[in-house]
């Protein structure tokens, strides 16, 4: 990730913001660096073992080479409700304005546009739901109606 | 029937909202057409041969008449004046323009419709039998649960780009006329020492890898169908593939690992996901139920229609297209829309508005949609059904054929689909045309003819007793027949029987298979049962002369 990214943050208590950070990442081939922070391919096969050394870092990018591609999605799920990952989640690469809401609802809490992608659409579209239907990640239950 | 409460209208009308947003950043170039696409779809909208189509959900089938005549307002408006019923009980546009989806959208939304998840890669409408909560054979009611599963996988975020479609659809009737075998995941609702659960099925669907569900769980009990579904659905999204849209849908994955492999899978996931979910709860279910309350019976004495003895037609068509109810005094209805010179499933404005209004005359108001691609109205009582029958003559949907050889189901193929290799409407219409004799119709029995115009197979031909597959070879188009499927309790797949027929045979050799199977069929024996006694060869030799 190149510095001077537009990164739309989505904070857990629903506040949206903008920054220009970009934060480091090492690749998942030397895990073991001192690097407290990696870059997950969504398509890396599941696994409890990598899941349980995830979990231990304090922020994964998880990359999307394709926006079609749902892997990704489980890998976050999973992270925060089965192995209580409390760093912060990234969602990058290939996603679309109109799937942040469902990255953040799987417990992503920044997203990363790409170039071209506008923040005011971005913004209506993390928005634009005021209802669901499931419980995002870490609530527990959506009382049913 | 079921109502919106506000929390299913704040998200439809978000929705709508959106998809109006989206529309607009498509027209203005923000959003290019690979990036419109996979929105679109969850809405409905393909882009087929000549327009748009736009699929809406009837979510378990069920409508009111305030929704008929919206469909019919709608068909009027935006398309060329008529509309389709589909296999998985949904009704689609085919003229739709661009421009005016989210108008269609808001007039959906404002009669409690949309058109959410009816296509792409996510986790579709859920489809039931069209007979719930009314049929004599039924268990349970399926329908609560099909609610609770369609609150569950609406806008789900984590299953919205699985490896490919998803569907889901439950029975709770001793006859299955929801085709549970031929769905991603098959439900049959059943109860056990007085517990209600499922026999869950998975790794049903048809296309170019037909393959029938086969059964994972012999009974899950009730309060545990959305943690053991989650389950399934993350098994199907970290491992299903994702390389070859061919080998993408979950029934793959089962029949690469093994139904019992698979349900390991499964169990070890669902143990996980019963850490992190709760229950469904006894309220939340009896919430789901309260959707569901029956009408305002009357209590009426068990005597059929008094016009039987007298009326050989009705009589006729009492038998054919009507079922037992489990109230004393009422029948189930079925209305054909089948028959010479119409498409199977289409329906008109015109016709819309008179089922509103025949569901307004007999049955509290509520019409539903058949995965046979015909109509039920559920709750009529026998004394009015004489009156009814006059009523649906009038309007042609009186013809005494269901579940014979002219009730097929049929995709719209070359006529309308972008992928289709040959048309199936056409040679559908030959058949009904040929076969259009009452009397030789109902002889033949009960016949379940399933056509495709191509292998992806939405007409399902692979479990019609009679299936034809409509292929493309040196840009002729010609029809391959295979017999023996079903999609019944019987569950089965067909098998071809030979080359190919041209278009203008098809119908001919049916009837020469046809008059072989009254030939050597023995007492009380449909064509399915004499197929399976004697095999493919007697028909074979009859077909090609």
């Amino acid at each position: 990730m190149s510095s001077g990214t537009t990164t739309v943050l989505v904070r857990n208590d629903g506040a949206f913001g903008v920054n220009a950070n970009s934060v480091a990442t090492s690749s998942l081939s030397d895990f073991e660096s001192q690097e407290d922070s990696i870059l997950l391919p969504g398509e890396t096969p599941y696994s409890v073992e990598l899941a349980e050394r995830l979990s231990k870092k304090n922020f994964i990018a998880i990359s999307f080479s394709k926006f079609a591609d749902g892997r990704g999605y489980s890998w976050a799920k999973n992270l925060r409700d089965r192995f209580g990952f409390q760093g912060t989640l990234r969602a990058t690469g290939d996603i679309l304005v109109d799937q942040l809401l469902y990255y953040s609802r799987v417990g992503f809490d920044e997203l990363e546009l790409s170039e071209g992608q506008k923040v005011e659409s971005a913004l209506r579209a993390l928005g634009r739901y005021k209802e669901f239907y499931q419980p995002a990640a870490g609530e527990t239950s959506q009382e049913s109606t | 029937m079921y109502l919106y409460n506000d929390k299913d209208k704040a998200i439809v009308q978000s929705r709508v909202d959106e998809f109006e947003d989206q529309v607009a950043r498509r027209m203005s170039g923000e959003l290019s057409e690979d990036m419109f696409r996979p929105l679109r779809l969850m809405n409905g909208l393909y882009l087929q041969r000549h327009a748009y189509m736009l699929r809406v959900a009837i979510p378990y089938g069920l409508l009111s008449s305030k929704q008929v005549r919206a469909l019919a307002e709608i068909a009027d408006k935006y398309d060329q004046g008529y509309g389709h019923i589909t296999t998985r009980q949904n009704i689609q546009y085919n003229w739709p323009k661009l421009r005016d989806a989210p108008a269609i959208l808001q007039k959906l939304a404002d009669v409690e419709m949309h058109a959410i998840q009816t296509s792409g890669n996510c986790i579709r409408n859920t489809t039931s039998d069209p007979l719930a909560g009314v049929a004599k054979d039924e268990v349970v009611d399926p329908r609560p649960y099909a609610e609770a599963l369609r609150q569950w996988s609406t806008f789900h975020p984590e299953f919205a780009y699985l490896p490919r479609k998803f569907k889901i659809a439950i029975t709770g009737a001793t006859e299955d006329r929801a085709a549970i075998l031929a769905h991603d995941i098959g439900l049959r609702v059943v109860e056990k020492e007085g517990q209600v659960g499922f026999e869950y099925y998975v790794g049903g669907g048809l296309g170019r890898t037909p393959i029938l569900g086969s059964l994972i769980n012999e009974f899950l009990p009730a309060k545990e169908l959305l943690r053991y579904t989650e389950a399934v659905l993350r098994v199907y999204n970290q491992w299903g593939n994702r390389e070859n849209k061919y080998k993408a849908r979950i029934k793959i994955l089962v029949r690469k690992l093994g139904p019992a492999e698979f349900g390991k899978l499964v169990d070890t996931e669902w143990a996980e996901v019963k850490n992190e979910r709760p229950l469904l709860s006894d309220k939340e279910i009896e919430n789901f139920k309260q959707y569901f309350t029956e009408p305002n019976y009357e209590t009426l004495p068990d005597v059929a229609a008094k016009e039987l003895s007298d009326n050989k037609s009705f009589a006729t068509w009492y038998n054919q297209n009507t079922r037992p109810h489990r109230k004393n005094g009422y029948r189930a209805v079925y209305l054909s829309l089948k028959r010479p010179g119409q498409a199977p499933g289409d329906v008109t404005s015109e016709q819309l508005r008179n089922i509103a209004d025949l569901a307004d005359r007999y049955s509290f108001g509520e019409t539903r949609t058949t995965h046979e691609q015909n109509l039920v109205l559920a709750d009529v009582k026998e004394s009015e059904l004489f009156a009814l029958w006059a009523d649906l003559r009038k309007y042609s949907f009186a013809t005494a054929n269901l579940y014979t050889l002219t009730d097929m189901i049929c995709c719209p193929g070359l006529d309308y689909c972008a992928l289709a290799n040959a048309g199936s409407i056409e040679v559908a219409d030959n058949i009904t045309k040929h076969f259009d004799d009452e009397e030789k119709n109902l002889e033949l029995g009960d016949i379940h003819l399933k056509m495709s115009g191509c292998i992806n197979a939405c007409g399902h031909h692979h479990v019609g007793h009679i299936g034809i597959l409509g292929v493309n070879k040196k840009g002729k188009e010609f029809y391959q027949i295979m017999l023996g499927g079903s999609a019944g309790n019987d569950g089965s797949l067909g098998e071809w029987i030979g080359p190919a027929f041209s278009k203008d045979d098809v119908h001919l050799a049916l009837e020469r298979i046809l008059d072989r199977y009254r030939e050597i069929k023995e007492d009380g024996e449909r064509f399915l049962d004499t197929y399976r006694r004697v095999g493919r060869a007697p028909f074979k030799e009859a077909a090609y002369v």
